[in-house]
């Protein structure tokens, strides 16, 4: 028996036997998970979300003017759970996240060498940040119909709309990045010792670390937003795909499974790149 | 007394800094700000020279000219004679922020001067476990520096610059920002090190406590456009202990420098300050006015 | 002042415990500190960065409570383990950094406290605005903006602002910290000019011992953690108090005395901060 007097199983007699422990040490993770996610803080939250689901519920219910079509929560369960015992579900999910992936990553590679050249010389930058803070306002999405006739496949053209939402973030922020290097930091490596090329590595590159990842982060959340676009207009296949071909076949449930899908692969892209930003900067955790 | 170079931690090849009618005019758009005129300083060898003077008066440009960091727009600055043309190791400076490398651990930031010579690890491993033990950073080394108090990460500064034995150390405002009590402990801390070590120092502070505590030699500079002053020699024993700051000779230079820098200080002066020493006057003069002495 | 009013101001603060406990973490910042505070008298508060000091000055003014012990106001109880008054013009609080609102001007910032008080008209209150700037040399300032004016400047308005309702205590918080050396000078004839034309308690922290000495009756003496009172050092000069007096003998010992308390006690603080950074 546990010491606290809901018979949890905190502490565990030394009495039990061994073949008793896993299972008992698997209870004890999961109050601790419980209590973790049940307290009287997140109780809070909670509770607005089931107020949420409940006016929901009554709106439908009520047949409020226009929100009268809205399907019930419990619909859109359903609906979910047969979405996600299909193949075809999964296999949405797998095209959006790879065209994320490499429409990201080809940013990443083009943009940061970019940035850092023209934060570093002062030349470079005279010669093509014209034009690049020309082409910077045009929104990824207005790519949409010029990437389609250019480029010679969908799948191509979806990348590179993808590629354009985090090209012009990463790129102005390690701009940024490296601007904001304090000079002092770059007079003391100097002082030291340090050639041109030891800045560069040295001091320059993880100086602009921070930046980079916020680069990142904030690309991040744009490319699935013009992925959706890109898809609904244009694509074949992925989760944006699914959602617009539920609206054209009247399946309203699977539009609001589509929307949580897509919510959440977005997410967990992001935190993707924050755990990636904790890894690569450890020095910016305060003990 | 100075030290001698004690064994490791310095070869006693102690540096000489000239400036020579330096003068630095920044120009922007149309805007000519001399902030330097015409300095003629000497920071001698071996000893703790302490430049002293109002907000924006140029003292940091003076050491940045010093360090290669800026240029002068006329004159020279000499290092034992030689010109001095850009940043080299053999003039290091303590910054009036922070400047370790956040990315570093305390470690890699000491070593990170001998790492950028080629210098071997064995080596570089030997250099820096004295110095860290001589700043009491040791246990510290693989902390980064966000994890260490404003005390600690000075100390490791002055760790990174003194591990390449420099002929001369330049220390801009260093304690400026600690609370009174790191300070104080710094200020000894520092003067101790100096004192035991040696090696030439140059010191820019607008402590005056600070500044006479620590100086063999106090200089004064003038508020814009900035030349010297005067010069003070304090001539307080060394070791410096913390009760000579009521010694009545450390009160005496103190009345002499505070006297210098008001002069100076007044130049940038709102009114206020001569109307209140009026009205001290005045209270003096009558003193049944002053209420206090009821 | 009317003659034979007993003058106000006395403060008392007996075994007075403070204890912190941030997520169960027991700080014991102040133990059984105990001492007094004639009327009109100019106290200073010195020791180690830590509690001590902000806890005593926040009970007195109210904006926090003590774990046990009492503190007076000539005679009345204003803060034990039960009991906490509320922050009031009576005992004011001048802070280290800039208070002064910025969307008002200097007259504005000066009478706002009698005006939103209701204790005086506008018409008076100006008058006796444009008279406290006036005392001090800051006559032409009236219609300027906080940011318009040194800091040194709007230091001064901040304590007249303060002073201008007449409290019985005035408590002030380092407040003339990371002024260079020429500025204070100005700041401290400044206060020792406004002090003596109407005195009344101050409680002054400070870790500028020089500052200390020169502007004080008495120089309190506190301990690192848990705070208590190691020492308190008199200063028995006359007012008002001049600069000449900074090379006199007495001004050297009582200085040297100081120094060598506060410098143990901040060693002690500095091992201890050292250990808990480990």
């Amino acid at each position: 028996m546990g010491e606290n007097g809901k018979g949890g199983l905190d502490t565990l007699p030394e009495s039990v036997s061994s073949q008793h422990r896993p299972v008992a040490k698997m209870g004890y993770l999961q109050l601790k998970l419980f209590k973790r996610v049940f307290n009287l803080r997140t109780a809070r939250g909670f509770l607005s979300v089931l107020i949420f689901l409940a006016l929901w519920q009554l709106v439908v219910y009520v047949k409020v003017p226009y929100l009268q079509y809205l399907p019930y929560p419990r619909q859109v369960a359903a609906s979910g759970m047969t979405a996600v015992a299909s193949w075809q579900y999964w296999a949405d999910w797998g095209l959006s996240l790879e065209r994320i992936f490499v429409g990201f990553i080809a940013a990443q590679i083009i943009g940061i060498p970019l940035g850092l050249a023209m934060g570093i010389s002062k030349v470079f930058k005279g010669f093509s940040f014209p034009l690049f803070e020309i082409l910077r306002p045009i929104p990824p999405i207005a790519w949409i119909p010029l990437a389609i006739l250019f480029w010679p496949t969908r799948e191509l053209s979806i990348y590179f709309l993808v590629f354009i939402g985090a090209f012009f973030i990463i790129v102005i922020n390690v701009l940024q990045g490296v601007s904001n290097i304090s000079v002092s930091l770059k007079w003391a490596a100097s002082s030291l010792g340090a050639k041109p090329k030891d800045i560069f590595w040295r001091i320059l590159l993880p100086g602009s670390l921070p930046s980079i990842i916020t680069g990142m982060t904030v690309g991040m959340g744009v490319t699935w937003n013009v992925l959706i676009a890109a898809e609904m207009i244009a694509g074949q296949g992925g989760l944006g795909r699914a959602t617009w071909e539920a609206y054209t076949n009247g399946n309203i449930p699977l539009i609001v499974v589509g929307m949580v899908s897509i919510g959440l692969a977005g997410y967990l892209s992001s935190t993707l790149v924050r755990w990636f930003g904790e890894k690569a900067m450890p020095w910016n955790r305060e003990v | 007394m100075t030290g001698n170079g004690q064994g490791r931690l310095s070869s006693g090849n102690f540096g000489e800094v000239r400036l020579d009618g330096v003068t630095k005019i920044y120009e922007k758009d149309d805007k000519r700000q001399t902030v330097l005129e015409d300095v003629n300083f000497l920071v001698e060898r071996g000893k703790l020279t302490v430049l002293m003077g109002p907000t924006g008066c140029g003292k940091t440009v003076l050491i940045n000219l010093i360090a290669g960091y800026e240029h002068p727009t006329a004159g020279s600055v000499y290092l034992d004679g030689a010109p001095v043309t850009g940043p080299g190791r053999d003039r290091l400076m303590v910054f009036q922020e922070t400047a370790l490398f956040p990315w570093m651990t305390v470690y890699s930031n000491v070593t990170f001067g001998c790492r950028v010579q080629g210098m071997a690890d064995e080596v570089i491993k030997d250099k820096a476990e004295v110095i860290l033990n001589k700043v009491g950073l040791f246990e510290f080394r693989d902390k980064y520096p966000t994890q260490l108090s404003g005390g600690m990460q000075r100390r490791a500064e002055l760790a990174r610059a003194m591990i390449n034995d420099p002929k001369i150390l330049i220390m801009d405002e260093p304690f400026r920002g600690l609370d009174a009590m790191t300070r104080e402990l710094m200020q000894e801390f520092y003067v101790g090190l100096f004192e035991e070590i040696g090696r030439t120092n140059l010191f820019i502070t607008h402590e005056i406590d600070e500044a006479i505590f620590l100086a063999d030699k106090l200089f004064i500079m003038t508020y814009q456009p900035g030349r010297i002053k005067a010069e003070i020699e304090v001539d307080l024993p060394r070791p410096r202990e913390f009760h000579m700051l009521a010694s009545s000779r450390f009160m005496e230079i103190r009345n002499q420098a505070l006297d210098l820098l008001y002069e100076e200080a007044s130049k940038a002066f709102a009114s206020g300050s001569k109307a209140a020493f009026d009205l001290v006057g005045a209270l003096m003069a009558s003193k049944d006015k002053c209420k206090r002495c009821e | 002042m009317a003659k034979g009013k007993t003058p106000q101001g006395a403060i008392s603060i007996k075994n007075v415990t403070k204890i912190y406990d941030p997520e169960g973490v027991h700080v014991v910042a102040m133990q059984d500190c105990s001492f007094d505070i004639a009327a009109r008298e100019f106290a200073i508060i010195v020791g180690p960065s830590g509690c001590g000091k902000t806890t005593l000055l926040n009970a007195i003014a109210g904006f926090d409570g003590i774990t046990s012990g009492e503190i007076f106001l000539d005679g009345e109880l204003i803060s034990s383990h039960q009991k906490q008054i509320k922050p009031n013009v009576d005992r004011m609080v001048v802070f280290q950094s800039g208070a002064l609102f910025p969307w008002k001007t200097v007259m504005e910032n000066v009478i706002y406290g009698p005006i939103v008080q209701g204790t005086m008209k506008k018409t008076e209150a100006l008058a006796r605005g444009r008279q406290m700037l006036n005392q001090v040399g800051l006559a032409g300032i009236e219609d300027k903006y906080p940011e318009e004016l040194s800091s040194g400047i709007q230091r001064r308005v901040e304590i007249l602002r303060a002073l201008i309702n007449e409290p019985r205590v005035v408590m002030l918080d380092e407040p003339f910290r990371g002024l260079d050396a020429v500025a204070k000078t100005v700041m401290h004839e400044f206060l020792v000019g406004v002090y003596c034309t109407s005195p009344r308690t101050m409680f002054f922290i400070t870790h500028d011992l020089d500052e200390a000495i020169f502007l004080g009756d008495k120089v309190v003496i506190m301990t690192t953690r848990p705070a208590r009172v190691k020492k308190i050092v008199t200063v028995d000069m006359p007012w008002p108090r001049e600069h000449h007096i900074k090379t006199s003998k007495l001004y050297l010992d009582l200085k040297g005395e100081v120094l060598e308390a506060v410098h143990e006690e901040a060693k002690k603080a500095f091992q201890a901060g050292e250990r808990e950074l480990a």
